[in-house]
């Protein structure tokens, strides 16, 4: 009996959500989470009061915001519980002899001027309050926005840290010889295909700001970096795209300054890579790296006072850690012979990285300050990892059935997600900064 | 040419050797490079200078009349090829030699190991055939694009593209082709010719490819 139990406590939990948005080409979301149950957050998100069966449904979206974090343990409560959209306090007792901790309620509306009204209170029942209740109203298509905001409230009053439900990732998608440069919410929805071509796409990174993409395009077969300003887009514009240089030789793996104003590119020229920063202001080039190898992928520490970057001076790619200026590189990588694509965590205390071992290549973070490495992903073929701005998630590419789709893994490890597309692959994800409105 | 191109080839031979990570092959080409150069400081560190000088004076000579008749041969081989009819008239195309399918010059592309930009010794003679080729032909320019497969880091692949693109143009320069007759570029594993996620498609992907330009 008790190792029964045990057994449930180590339970997996599966759920797959289909979404059938219009005007979204992103087909399947699959959320995996795995672990000790005992040390997520529980949360009961009862059926929504006035929400139909239609997808996609607002009380769905923020379970699947929720659980992609491996923070929480969603319920929806018991079939026989009565609708609520308020809980009146009278009635904590009942929630309480429920094991209910923190409940989720809600009520949706259309108006009578065509709007989609969601009137949502989060209750804290062993404490006996009302954690907070808001009403969002907004045009219907944005849906996904309003739902999106609120999992951000939830996560916040939850976890003490800022969700990034409302963040937006871009990601190169290929379909036969076109390549398009795609911005999405975060989980792949309301993707627009911002930049397409018939050369590859590659590299791209958001600016500190939000407003503008790094990425590398081909041009005479030449990689070379452009920046993309999307501050004046308006829906269906193809933007063109301003090339940084091309200085002499192919250019690649833009990685942004904190403020913005430079871009560190590695130019190959008569050869091997070596890593430049260049003004945006007056493109004037400082070289950072003077090696007789490969040196590649820059990320600069969030305090701006060290790169990582990939070189293969020791005969194998690994990691190396210098100061902003490129003086004193120190390997940092250890465990296997290959390891590469490393990128600060938005607070500098980790990076994640590809780790290869054992013929997989993986998603993996290390601890700056302990160096110890963590392995998050279990495909074949991970790469391309980038960190959520407030650190808690992870998203890259990966493989499925022969075709690139993009993973989503939580720093713990314990919460995995994906998404593909029915047409083409994706490919090469970066995940955006927080938005100040 | 044809003295730059026989010296280059022997300095071509040993930089394979230097370079080569696979260990028995580096192993023999190693060896003969130390035996070229274990003659050479034999005659210097035996005998007096002036009798060294003169040995060495004799053994230039040597070489050049070597050279000499090796150059001549060349020409008669490269003319009895070219002038088939019998007016005298070169009527041989380059570029129909280049494409002769069962040729060397018809071998366009070279294959490497995951993560290594050496080339291997069974491509030394498909290079050795368009380094050969272009020194003839000097007014033919060759784009050397440098591919690998989809695993890993997708820019270190642009930049190790580069690398095996760089790696070629250097033996070719050594093969006395001239500078401006090659131009490398990288694709990364941006431009795979084969999609599958198996090893044969893999390996078809890690690869060289010379493109010839007018």
């Amino acid at each position: 009996m008790r190792r029964d139990c045990q057994f449930n406590f180590f339970k997996s939990l599966l759920l797959t959500v289909l979404f059938l948005n219009g005007n979204s080409a992103y087909a399947q979301v699959e959320v995996d989470i795995t672990g000790d149950e005992g040390l997520r957050i529980p949360i009961t998100i009862l059926k929504f009061e006035g929400e139909g069966v239609d997808e996609p449904r607002v009380s769905e979206i923020i379970r699947d915001d929720l659980n992609k974090t491996g923070l929480f343990s969603v319920s929806s409560g018991n079939d026989d519980w009565r609708l609520v959209s308020d809980v009146d306090p009278d009635s904590y007792p009942l929630w309480k002899e429920r094991r209910v901790r923190n409940l989720i309620v809600a009520k949706v509306e259309n108006t009578s001027d065509g709007l989609l009204a969601v009137s949502l209170r989060m209750f804290d029942i062993p404490n006996g309050s009302q954690v907070f209740g808001l009403m969002l109203a907004k045009n219907p298509k944005k849906i996904r926005q309003i739902a999106h905001e609120f999992s951000d409230l939830i996560y916040e009053k939850l976890t003490g840290d800022k969700g990034i439900f409302q963040t937006k990732i871009a990601f190169v998608k290929r379909l036969e010889n076109k390549f398009s440069l795609v911005s999405a919410d975060y989980d792949g929805h309301n993707a627009i295909e911002i930049y397409s071509s018939q050369e590859p796409i590659m590299s791209p990174v958001w600016s500190p700001d939000g407003r503008s993409l790094a990425f590398v395009t081909f041009l005479n077969r030449r990689a070379a970096v452009s920046v993309l300003d999307l501050s004046g887009r308006s829906n269906g514009t193809n933007l063109r795209p301003k090339i940084i240089g091309p200085f002499e030789g192919s250019n690649s793996a833009p990685a942004w300054t904190k403020d913005g104003g430079s871009l560190a590119i590695s130019i190959a020229k008569g050869g091997v890579s070596d890593i430049h920063l260049v003004s945006l202001t007056d493109l004037n080039v400082v070289r950072l790296t003077d090696s007789r190898s490969i040196d590649t992928e820059a990320s600069f520490s969030p305090d701006g006072k060290s790169i990582l970057f990939t070189s293969d001076r020791g005969g194998n790619p690994q990691i190396y850690r210098a100061t902003s200026d490129g003086k004193s590189p120190k390997r940092v990588s250890f465990s296997g012979r290959y390891n590469a694509s490393p990128r600060f965590s938005p607070d500098g205390t980790f990076f994640a990285f590809i780790h290869y071992d054992r013929g997989m290549f993986n998603v993996a973070v290390q601890d700056i300050e302990s160096g110890v490495v963590q392995i998050l992903s279990s495909g074949q073929l991970d790469q391309s990892p980038s960190v959520s701005p407030n650190g808690k998630m992870i998203v890259y590419a990966s493989e499925r059935n022969g075709r690139g789709i993009l993973r989503f893994v939580s720093r713990n490890g314990r919460a995995k997600a994906f998404f593909e597309i029915p047409d083409g692959d994706v490919r090469e994800p970066s995940w955006g900064p927080f938005l100040d409105e | 040419m044809i003295v730059r191109t026989v010296l280059a080839l022997a300095v071509f031979c040993a930089v394979l050797g230097c370079s080569n990570k696979t260990k028995s092959v580096a192993d023999i080409e190693q060896r003969e490079l130390f035996d070229n150069s274990d003659r050479g400081s034999f005659e210097q560190s035996s005998e007096s200078s002036d009798e060294a000088l003169q040995r060495q004076q004799e053994e230039l000579k040597a070489e050049l009349e070597r050279e000499e008749q090796r150059l001549l041969e060349e020409q008669q081989r490269t003319s009895s090829l070219d002038s088939s009819d019998e007016a005298g008239n070169s009527v041989t195309d380059p570029k129909s030699k280049l494409n002769e399918p069962d040729g060397l010059l018809a071998q366009r592309s070279i294959y490497y190991m995951f993560d290594s930009f050496e080339i291997q010794p069974e491509y030394k003679p498909i290079l050795e055939a368009h380094s050969k080729f272009l020194v003839d032909n000097p007014s033919f320019r060759v784009r050397i694009e440098g591919n690998c497969d989809d695993r890993g880091s997708r820019e270190y692949n642009l930049a190790l593209g580069q690398s095996r693109a760089e790696q070629i143009r250097k033996s070719m320069l050594l093969l006395g082709v001239s500078v401006e007759q090659i131009e490398v570029v990288s694709f990364g594993a941006e431009r795979p010719v084969a999609y599958g996620f198996d090893e044969g498609s893999r390996a078809k992907n890690r690869r060289s490819d010379l493109v010839y330009i007018d």
